[in-house]
């Protein structure tokens, strides 16, 4: 194969690389448009995976193929029987795709390593982020339940925020040691314990003692939250609409609890591997 | 051999047009739609149309129809382009009077040798 060639593929696959935030941002919109009650954009998110599934391979990017073709079979038998399932799936098709055709990755690049590997970190403070890898407007959420994970990352990403993910305290962990959000939703009981004692190792640090914490619960009833309020700006059950007991806040946060109202920027959706983890 | 490729995959044109002009040194026109398809057809009377099955608005098979249609584009011969390997989608298409079909995706280097074959066959 000429020398030609190759550099003319090679400016194409950077063309290409450059495309695929706008696909996957439409992607993230058809999705968050199906998770908020409009079916017909199940055809949107079709065209998407269509498009990576068509091209991913022919430009070398063998799994983009395959998460494209698993997605628009998803996409073209919508609704599925399991409909939040097939949110989480589609969500997780989407965040997959942006790992292997973000920042410019090689063809055949594999993911970033699987958050197993960082687990040795479990427990640990996490490393103190380099300078600049604090994000403006971006939230971390961390949740177990895919589909309360997709549900939460949609509903953030519909209100501008970006969106990270971790689905247990390792993950999270990990996350926190590649960069520090701007604000914390978490889950109280996670596969690998309860998140308060992550909480509580916030506090303890400077640079994230004020970081804005949200958690959830399906325990409906503050006895089920740390007392002190030290630990968290706010809390709520999960799902939303339980009834909420005197004291609890069934609220999500608002900029008062120190979310960022607004982002200064929004990008799309970067999780961290949810299958992996 | 001059190729109209019709995709509304805009990727799938560039590395289309790149493969079969670099390598398969084709004389490339494009068309992004159907509607636009048989307007490129009419005028720039293309050797072999690679038209994609699977568009928005006007799909393939549908233009496909419209190309046999017309007087001025009715011989030309046509080769599918699919991201549905399986092989009753393969004879359906063939049965609607392609010359033959790709699946997608398709490797490059590869793809002006069995554009040629297709026409051939």
């Amino acid at each position: 194969m000429s020398a030609g060639w190759d550099a003319a593929l090679a400016e194409l696959r950077a063309e290409y690389l450059a495309e695929a935030p706008g696909r996957l941002t439409r992607g993230n919109e058809a999705l968050a448009r199906l998770a908020g009650g409009q079916p017909e954009a199940a055809a949107d998110l079709r065209r998407v995976f269509h498009g990576f599934a068509g091209s991913g391979r022919t430009y070398g990017f063998g799994r983009v193929s395959e998460l494209g073709l698993e997605g628009e079979a998803l996409a073209d038998q919508w609704p599925p029987a399991d409909e939040d399932g097939g949110l989480a799936r589609a969500a997780q098709l989407l965040a997959l795709l942006g790992q292997d055709l973000g920042g410019g990755a090689a063809p055949e690049r594999p993911p970033d390593g699987p958050c197993a590997e960082r687990e040795a970190g479990a427990g640990q403070p996490w490393p103190a982020p380099a300078p600049g890898q604090w994000s403006a407007g971006e939230v971390l959420v961390v949740e177990d339940d895919p589909a309360a994970l997709q549900a939460l990352c949609v509903a953030l990403d519909h209100e501008g925020y970006a969106v990270r993910a971790a689905r247990s305290l390792a993950c999270a962990t990990a996350e926190l040691g590649r960069g520090l959000p701007d604000a914390l939703v978490a889950d109280v009981i996670l596969p690998d314990g309860e998140v308060f004692g992550l909480v509580e190792r916030l506090r303890e640090r400077p640079d994230t003692e004020d970081l804005p914490v949200l958690l959830q619960s399906v325990q409906a009833c503050c006895s089920g939250m740390p007392a002190s309020p030290r630990a968290c700006s706010r809390s709520r059950t999960t799902p939303s609409r339980r009834p909420s007991c005197a004291g609890c806040s069934n609220r999500p946060a608002t900029p008062s609890a120190g979310v960022p109202s607004r982002p200064r920027w929004k990008r799309p959706w970067r999780t961290s591997s949810p299958t992996s983890c | 051999m001059k190729v109209l490729i019709v995709d509304d995959e805009s990727d799938i044109r560039r590395i289309a047009r790149l493969a079969l002009a670099r390598l398969g040194g084709c004389e490339v026109v494009e068309a992004a739609s159907g509607r636009e398809a048989l307007e490129q057809a009419r005028s720039a009377r293309p050797d072999v149309i690679l038209l994609d099955v699977m568009m928005p608005g006007q799909d393939g098979p549908a233009t496909l129809e419209a190309l046999r249609a017309d007087g001025q584009t009715t011989a030309i011969p046509v080769v599918f382009l699919t991201a549905k390997a399986m092989p009753s989608e393969i004879t359906r298409l063939t049965a609607l009077g392609a010359a033959g079909v790709l699946t997608k995706p398709f490797d490059p280097r590869t793809l002006a040798e069995q554009v040629r074959a297709r026409v051939a066959s």
